[in-house]
């Protein structure tokens, strides 16, 4: 069953390396294992998060693109939509059915013509447009929703944690 | 029709559900448990006698269902039973179409010019370009290998019961079953409830793999197919036209259907008439 998930984990990865979407790295962390991924997000420009380079991992399913992968942030991202240990919870990386935080109808949902690029493309919305109606990190959501300057602060002190600048006088 | 257990499924609807650790193990643990009980049945079993299928009700507690499995036993000789994984009337219909190919040549040739130009379709209704034509390719490769003799009989049934081919195979089902959809959107959008439109409906319904067909979906499959397809009910509620057996598309009863499928609620399995019986059949 593999075969066919690794076929095409190549063929995404030398799309992804031969037409980058901007802002984003993403290759197998071992070339001898293709079902594990290591990505770097830049935060999207004209939100708290710019400027930050965030660190994540992919992990495959054997029965990959039928079902989808796993997305787990590495450096501690505090957002509604990230749980605390890291794991992505957007509904593109689920299949329709599967609605861990009951998402909206007519979110994009995975299905196997999707792609790593069109996840990863989804990630870097969700950094610039949370979405607290269906929040993975409760207080998250609460903070962004009801004091959003402490948020931000938050975010800027893990955007200079992650460009290992000290952290902000203010 | 969602009654077939699907590989995930769980309508959490609470707006600020908060899931922890817990209950994410829990439910790995009964979608795994599920998956098992789904894995048990071959993706496509051998041809059984159609007695197996009377056996498996009994009077007392299910003597509608006994009757009509017996009644339909007079027609039907032979069941090829297909797993419940929410995928089975794609597959029913993949396994249906391969049997008449292996038998038909010219068929086998036909078939694999139109997928060619599904794959163009497909393309050009803006699918995914490489994403959809792998599934494509990887279909075409399959016939084309029925074609040249590379793949004898008993190989295809080993390939059709393999889940990472049957799998990445029945993609092209779906896919041409979409794309029918959204090239005659206008036809089908008054059927489409809750606000969605036919390109989302077939994003949410139809796309993603262990999605149950339902009818806008059985309809489109055949059509894109180009095949005709009888569908047998036990339980004649359940058929559009209430009775029991349904003939799609119905527009020309004259031609024979060259699929029969059994529809129990939930479930397709494919069914095969006894040679002697062609003329007569079951009368509404």
């Amino acid at each position: 069953m593999a075969g066919y998930a690794l076929k095409r984990l190549m063929t995404e990865y030398k799309e992804l390396t031969t037409r980058p979407p901007e802002g984003i790295i993403a290759a197998p962390i071992d070339e001898d294992n293709f079902f594990e991924w290591e990505c770097l997000i830049t935060g999207p420009e004209e939100t708290c998060f710019a400027n930050g380079v965030f660190p994540a991992r992919i992990t495959f399913p054997q029965d990959y693109p039928l079902s989808p992968p796993k997305m787990r942030f590495t450096c501690g991202i505090f957002h509604p939509n990230i749980y605390a240990d890291g794991r992505v919870c957007i509904s593109i990386l689920h299949a329709p059915g599967d609605d861990p935080t009951g998402y909206e109808l007519s979110n994009e949902r995975w299905s196997p013509v999707q792609s790593i690029e069109k996840i990863l493309l989804s990630v870097v919305s969700m950094l610039a447009e949370p979405n607290d109606e269906s929040p993975a990190n409760v207080s998250a959501a609460k903070m962004w929703r009801e004091d959003r300057a402490q948020f931000e602060k938050i975010a800027d002190s893990l955007v200079r944690k992650t460009l290992c600048l000290p952290a902000s006088e203010v | 029709m969602a009654n077939e257990p699907q590989k995930s499924d769980d309508n959490g609807q609470a707006a600020e559900a908060v899931v922890t650790d817990d209950e994410i193990v829990l439910q790995d643990q009964q979608l795994k448990t599920i998956e098992d009980e789904q894995k048990s049945v071959p993706l496509v079993a051998t041809l059984a006698p159609f007695s197996i299928l009377c056996a498996e009700y009994d009077n007392e507690t299910s003597a509608a269902f006994l009757s009509k499995a017996t009644e339909l036993s007079e027609v039907y000789g032979e069941i090829r039973y297909i797993r419940g994984d929410g995928n089975c009337f794609y597959r029913a219909i993949l396994v249906g179409l391969i049997e008449i190919m292996l038998k038909d040549r010219a068929r086998l040739e036909k078939f694999i010019a139109s997928s060619r130009d599904w794959t163009r379709t497909l393309v050009e209704l803006g699918f995914p370009d490489w994403t959809c034509t792998d599934f494509c390719d990887f279909f075409i490769e399959f016939l084309e290998k029925i074609h040249s003799g590379v793949h004898t009989e008993e190989a295809v049934y080993t390939i059709l019961n393999d889940d990472g081919s049957a799998n990445y195979i029945l993609m092209f089902f779906r896919l041409i079953t979409s794309a029918f959809l959204k090239q005659n959107s206008e036809e089908y959008a008054p059927f489409i409830d809750e606000g969605m439109t036919v390109a989302q409906y077939c994003e949410q319904e139809i796309e993603p793999m262990w999605k149950d067909a339902d009818h806008l979906a059985i309809n489109s499959l055949i059509k894109a197919a180009g095949t005709r397809v009888r569908i047998e009910y036990m339980d004649r509620t359940a058929a559009p036209n209430g009775g029991w057996h349904y003939d799609i598309p119905s527009d020309d009863q004259q031609i024979a259907p060259e699929i029969t499928l059994l529809y129990r609620p939930g479930h397709y399995d494919v069914i095969y008439k006894k040679d002697s019986t062609e003329a007569s059949e079951i009368e509404n």
